[in-house]
Formats: structure tokens, sequence, C-alpha cells
């Protein structure tokens, strides 16, 4: 199935630095498609790859089953939104959004109208004769979207464009950016640090690390069924037990005995067979606290002691302590919180978990 | 009431800041006034003075200095001067955008000592470099006997004592004062709006020519002016490798003062200089003003007080 775009084994090194490792991805058309990774993991090193800023030692990179690769930056019909925004400052915000049209030759008659229609996108009409440091973060972001956007390019690059904006802003041009990309429909490469950003906006994430891609998948799969340790880490929190398949229930599901904390019935995604050493990882959320054993009836429990309690308005989240495990439960809070008993410090409680709310990871020898 | 008092306080406050702005640039304000303002006030005053053919001035006043310079005799001189100090100026730019460009873009630890190789001639007196050149261009020097011997300049071009020499020299004067403002412009220049004219469809020399030469204005008019301003009053260079087809209005004065001893017309023709070197000045100037007012007023506009 051929890809809008799509990287082939790209390589990459800066110096002896073996920064982006045999990576190979697509990207469907119309998407908003997120790079997501620690800093210095390549993602931003596939952008300017994308972008044409950077060549690859081996690879090949197509955009609509074109081999452009070898193509310069100004030849691409790609269009950056740089982290700075590089908003040209001598120019004033018409100017800036005019200048890939200028620089293509187009009559000053129709770059007029286009940038209107820009401008009107972005929300900032009658601001064109502003210079680019007199008007706010939030507004220079947008400017930058629409100078990329005017080209129409069958590809935009964002290079973590939020990350300068404080939290209230970067919520709000979370939601302008979705409404800009529902305007255009132009396929989106987002590349992020932030796990918040690229779940709520992407309708695809591919999790970088150490220059590979760890895991792509929508940002469900990515926080329910992540592939590896490292995935299951950095997005979101999670408790991490080591731990041997000891034996089979059903196709699906089988036996993992987990340290000193007992055997239980997992789901068994990956079709391990018995005396496979595997890392499991629980989700806080997917823990219940119950004051006995019989509440938990049918589920997977342990008895641990409560060692701390922060209450966090919509939710509580404990620490308990359970056979020298430290584990975190995310405690939901439902109606009557204040009338209803809550465990406090130092209670013996049972936490609870079902069989299939388990992620199974083959064990990784550390890297 | 109230209000009255806090506006007087206001004022009285207002008038102590500017008496204590008055007692801190006075200091140097009596050396321009001392130094600067009076000799060019007497430069000017001299020019209108009757000449004493021994050499001072003389008593009561006179045009015949101011007509002299007026007349066509200055004309060619005059001319040669401006498009020489032009030239010097254009090749310096030609020169020295490319180079602090390039020391701009290299690791910050190589960049002091390219600076350093660009001002390590400086280090040497400014004479005794001048006669290096003539040693350099001399028609029995290595340079010139060499090319002629390869035969690839005919034996009739001779390479000192002509106009050529004169632009050659003064370039090689002028080069570091045109690199480092514009080196200190570049170094703070983003680089990545290159990359962003680049990704919007500019090839490398229209990224250049639009980004990069607005980008440092500041730098390229600075180097115009430190290279222009001493082009145009150049003296020494023309005197020592110019001959006499390599003359400039900075001799004609010299001349006047010393060989015809005549004060008041050399003071004419200095004047005439003062006034030619400050006329584009004063519009740079004047235009920089224009710049700053409108980015005020944007700023203002934009309901932003802090900058």
């Amino acid at each position: 199935m051929g890809e809008f775009f799509e990287f082939k084994n790209i390589e990459k090194y800066y110096g002896a630095t073996h920064v982006v490792k045999n990576v190979s991805f697509g990207v469907r058309c119309g998407e908003i498609f997120s790079l997501l990774g620690p800093s210095g993991c390549g993602k931003t090193t596939m952008l300017r790859i994308a972008g044409g800023f950077e060549t690859p030692e081996s690879g090949e990179v197509f955009l609509d089953s074109v081999n452009i690769t070898s193509l310069a930056p100004n030849k691409r019909k790609i269009n950056t939104v740089f982290q700075n925004y590089a908003l040209f400052p001598h120019m004033n915000i018409w100017d800036n959004i005019a200048f890939g049209p200028r620089t293509a030759g187009l009559p000053e008659s129709e770059v007029a109208k286009k940038v209107e229609c820009m401008l009107d996108i972005i929300r900032l009409g009658g601001h064109g004769s502003r210079m680019p440091d007199t008007i706010s973060g939030g507004q220079k972001q947008r400017v930058a979207i629409a100078r990329a956007l005017i080209n129409n390019p069958k590809l935009l690059l964002l290079d973590e464009p939020l990350a300068a904006l404080d939290l209230k802003l970067r919520q709000y041009m979370l939601l302008e950016l979705d409404r800009i990309h529902d305007e255009v429909g132009t396929t989106f490469i987002y590349v992020t640090h932030d796990q918040g950003e690229a779940m709520s906006l992407s309708d695809r994430i591919a999790v970088m690390n150490g220059g590979v891609i760890e895991q792509i998948g929508t940002p469900a799969e990515i926080y329910e069924n992540p592939r590896t340790k490292f995935v299951a880490s950095f997005i979101g929190d999670t408790n991490f037990f080591d731990g041997k398949i000891s034996g089979q229930i059903d196709g699906e599901t089988c036996r993992i005995s987990m340290d000193e904390l007992g055997e239980f019935p997992s789901y068994n995604e990956h079709k391990l067979s018995n005396g496979a050493k595997v890392t499991v990882s629980i989700r806080p959320e997917k823990f219940r606290i119950f004051g006995s054993r019989a509440e938990a009836e049918g589920l997977n429990a342990l008895e641990a002691e409560v060692i701390d309690v922060v209450y966090q308005g919509a939710q509580t989240r404990y620490w308990v302590l359970a056979n020298g495990h430290r584990i975190n439960v995310l405690s939901q809070h439902n109606r009557c919180y204040l009338d209803s008993k809550q465990p406090t410090w130092g209670d013996k409680v049972w936490i609870a978990w079902h069989r299939d709310d388990v992620t199974t990871i083959p064990f990784e020898s550390p890297r | 009431m109230n209000g009255f008092q806090t506006q007087t306080g206001a004022r009285a406050a207002y008038n102590g800041r500017k008496l204590s702005e008055y007692l801190l640039t006075a200091p140097s304000f009596l050396w321009l006034t001392l130094f600067f303002a009076i000799p060019s006030v007497l430069v000017f005053a001299i020019a209108f003075r009757t000449a004493d053919p021994s050499g001072g001035i003389d008593a009561g006043w006179t045009l015949a200095s101011v007509e002299s310079v007026l007349k066509n005799a200055y004309l060619g001189v005059l001319w040669r001067t401006v498009w020489v100090s032009c030239a010097v100026t254009a090749i310096c730019l030609a020169l020295g955008i490319p180079v602090g460009y390039w020391i701009a873009l290299q690791n910050p630890k190589y960049r002091y000592w390219l600076l350093l190789v660009v001002i390590i001639p400086l280090w040497t007196n400014f004479l005794i470099r001048i006669f290096a050149w003539r040693v350099l261009l001399h028609p029995d020097g290595f340079l010139r006997q060499s090319l002629v011997a390869l035969g690839i300049v005919p034996d009739d071009v001779f390479f000192l004592n002509n106009i050529g020499a004169v632009i050659v020299v003064t370039v090689y004067t002028c080069l570091p004062f045109a690199i480092l403002p514009i080196y200190a412009a570049a170094e703070k220049f983003d680089f990545s709006l290159l990359e962003a004219a680049r990704d919007l469809g500019a090839s490398r020399f229209c990224a250049f020519r639009r980004i990069f030469l607005p980008g440092i204005r500041r730098g390229i008019f600075t180097a115009t002016l430190v290279v222009l301003i001493p082009a145009l009053g150049s003296y020494a260079i023309p005197d020592l490798v110019g001959g006499v087809d390599g003359e400039m209005l900075g001799n004609k004065i010299a001349a006047k003062a010393s060989a015809y001893r005549n004060l008041p017309e050399a003071a004419a023709l200095a004047a005439f200089l003062s006034i030619i070197i400050t006329l584009p000045v004063l519009l740079f100037l004047l235009k920089q003003k224009r710049i700053i007012r409108s980015v005020v007023a944007a700023r203002r506009s934009a309901g932003d007080s802090t900058k």
C-alpha cells in the first residue's frame, strides 16, 4: 500500500553520533501524525530530513510516490513551522505571510487575496501591518502557520510549535491547530516531546527513542497497549513488575508469576510460552482499592498498606506498599466523596485489577 | 488641590531628572565643543578671511577663497574624490559582507582567531603598511616583474602612482573596519531565518538578498559610514601611491596649506569637504530617526509599553 509520505530506511549520523537508526514509516494523506519522544531521540532530525535541511546518510524520502530525498528545501511542496517561529523581523505580518507566494512570482493582486484569506483563517484579519516584535507569542505562532500554509503544501511540518507558549495558550493553540487542520485538510507531521499534546491532537503517533521508532499507533493503542517498556513509561504513568509466564489458561490468558507478589492470570497478547521472562505494566488507574478481599470478587488482588495519599480534586493518588513493591494507584472520585470512608495512611487495603488490564511486554535486556 | 500638588511634585521630579541628565552629559558636551565644534567653526570662518602672503590670515573678509574653490579647477578632483571613495566603499562591502557572513557561521571557538587575523594588520603602523604597498607595487617590484615575465601583464602597465593603486591600498586599509561591524551584525543574525526562507521557496541567493542583507542592514550602514568618510578625507594614501593622477581633495587641502601657504583657501576646501561628508550622514541619520519613530509608533499602537 502506497503511503502519502514515506521514510524508507533512514540513517543519519552527526559526526560519530548515530542519531537515526534505520527508520521507516509512512504518513497517510490528511492525518495529523505525531513524532513523540524525549529530547535527543532524533525526532527533529527526521523533520529536518523531511524538510530537506538534512540529507540522510542512506535511505529515501517519498512524497506522493515521488522520491524527494535529494530535492532542495525550496523545491519541495513541504512547509515548516519552526520552533522559534522564525518570522522575518524586518517585515510586517502581511509581508511575512506573502513571502512564499511572492517568491513563487504570483501577481500582487493574487498574493493579496491569498494573504487576506490566511489572515482570516488564523483570525488575525486587520493585523497585517503589525511588526512581528509587536505581537504576542500565540499570534506569532499563528502567523508562522499561515506563512507556511499559504503555499498550499502537501505536507506541513510542525517542530514543537507550542513549546514556547505558556500552559493556557498551549491548550488554546491545540484547539486552534485542530480547527485549522479541519479547515485546510493538509497532512501534518507534528514533532513534540509533550505526550499530552500528541495524544489530544494526533490521529496517529510514532514514539521515538534513541534514534528508533518504538511504536506507531493511535493514541489509544499507544496508551493502552504499549509494545515496549519505554513506550509504557514515556506515555502516562505506569507500574512495572518483573515476571515469568508460569502456565497457560486459554489461548489469550496465561498465568504470570510476578516476583514475590504471587501468581496472577493475565492477558497474554504476544502468546508468550511458559518460562518466558516478561515485564508487566499496569497503569495506576486500572487499580481499584477495596477494604477486603471479598469485595474484589473475580479480580486479581493484592494486600497492601497505604503509605501516601495525594488528593488531587478529581482524583486521589495513592502510594501503597505490597510485599516491598511501591505501587502507584489512581482512584477517580465518584459521587459523595466526603460522605464515604476513604483509605488513609497506614490502612490495610486490597488493590485489585482485571486480568485484561495488564500489558505484558517481553523482557528486554537493558540497553 | 491635591491633584495640583501631585502635578507640581511630578514636575519637580521631572526637572530634577533633566538637570542630572545635563550634568551627566556635560563633560562630553564640553569636550565636543572645545575640540570639535569650535575648530569646525574656525575652519568655516577662516575660509572667508583674506590670505596673508607669509602663510597666515590677514584682516578683513572676502569671498575670494570660496569663489576659487567653486571654480572648475577643483571639480575634477572633487569628482575623483567622490567616485574613488564610493568605489572603495562598494568594494569593501562586496568583500566585507561575505567575509562577515562566513566568520559568523564558523564555530565560536575559531571565530575569534579569524577576527584576530582581520585585525592583526592594524597592529603595524599605517604609514609602514603603505610603504610596504609601494614596495609591492613598484615597477621593479617582485609582483609586477613576475607578472610581466609570465606574460600575464603587458610591459606598459604600471601598478604604482595611479588611481588604481589608491583604490587598492584604500580598500586594504579600510576593509577591517568594514568587516567588523558587518560581522557584529551577522553574529547576532538568526540564521534559522535563512532556512525559513528556503522552506518558503526562496533560492539560496534570494534568501541571502531578501533576508540576510536586510537583517544586517545596520552593520552595512555602519560599515558604509566608517569606510566612506575616511576615504573621502584620505590624504596619505593618494599622496604616497597615487601619483599625479591619483590626487584627491585631501591632497589639495594639504597643498594649499603648506605649498601655496594660502590658509583661507585650504579652509574653504576643508569646509567644502566637511559639507560633502555631512550631507549623506545627515540623510542617513534622518532616515534612522524615521525608522525608530515608526517602530515606536507601531509598538505604542500595539499597546506594548514594555519595550
